[in-house]
């Protein structure tokens, strides 16, 4: 996947954050990684892509900021439970925003999370893994993008 | 009036459910995936639904038409980050009456609920 196919992504995360808490997130330059452990945070919303591209949408995010953005939700809950769901949340409506831009066949799997940061958390053998880095109430969270076309 | 909310996200779902509690909604039911909507559709019979697409088991598409074949005078409101023109007009053709995408913010869903019973109350 090219760089200029990101945009879509950087909207999806941007237009999110805003719409959800209120507040404007500030979403940094993609660049390219080979490892992305080094990115993964707290919890870990995982999406698989088939049909006119095939990969991964990914977005990992630390406790806190998942903390914060329940509470702009107005929820006061803001169990473990809750945490993983709104990860998983997150990455759905970033990856289903796509099909804006690469339409109906481009299809998304309901969400896989998980916790913790693994050793080795490998995506895919797709060369082009993109970072997207996210800021948002001075909290770091990344969008990594993994697609190529089938 | 009666509602059930249908989405596989229990923080949607949560969401929903607070920003339904100042209004003239009455939530009879929640569901996280198609079937279980379709359970607490027959039992609790609601007005309105909002509904997920992206779901397992059964997704929101499958659900409208299970539904329909029950009854047709729900209204169901769409709520899906799925934005494409083709999952839209899918969906009003099987019988939605309504269509927000997410993210959306709780004016977003007060308006799209507002003009989905307009003509009910």
């Amino acid at each position: 996947m090219q760089s200029r196919g990101l945009i879509v992504f950087i909207d999806a995360i941007a237009n999110y954050f805003t719409s959800t808490t209120g507040t404007e997130a500030i979403v940094g330059t993609p660049f390219l990684a080979k490892d992305v452990t080094e990115y993964i945070e707290d919890y870990t919303g995982i999406i698989g892509i088939s049909g006119s591209k095939k990969g991964s949408i990914v977005f990992s995010a630390p406790s806190r900021m998942m903390c914060r953005v329940v509470q702009c939700m107005g929820l006061s809950s803001t169990r473990e439970e809750e945490l993983m769901d709104l990860v998983g949340e997150v990455c759905n409506t970033v990856s289903g925003n796509a099909r804006r831009e690469f339409g109906e066949n481009f299809n998304i799997t309901v969400p896989i999370t998980i916790k913790g940061k693994p050793e080795n958390f490998a995506v895919s053998e797709i060369t082009n893994i993109f970072i997207i880095p996210i800021e948002w109430s001075r909290l770091r969270a990344n969008l990594i993008v993994n697609l190529e076309d089938s | 009036m009666k509602i059930m909310i249908v989405d596989d996200s229990m923080v949607i779902r949560n969401k929903i459910t607070q920003m339904l509690k100042n209004q003239d909604f009455e939530i009879v039911a929640t569901a996280q995936n198609g079937l279980e909507a379709l359970e607490q559709y027959k039992q609790f019979k609601p007005d309105v639904m909002t509904l997920d697409i992206t779901m397992p088991l059964m997704d929101g598409i499958e659900t409208i038409q299970a539904i329909m074949d029950v009854d047709d005078s729900v209204r169901i409101l769409v709520i899906s980050a799925l934005v494409d023109k083709a999952t839209l007009i899918n969906a009003m053709k099987l019988g939605a009456y309504g269509f927000l995408c997410k993210p959306f913010s709780d004016t977003d869903l007060a308006d799209a609920l507002e003009e989905l019973v307009e003509d009910l109350n």
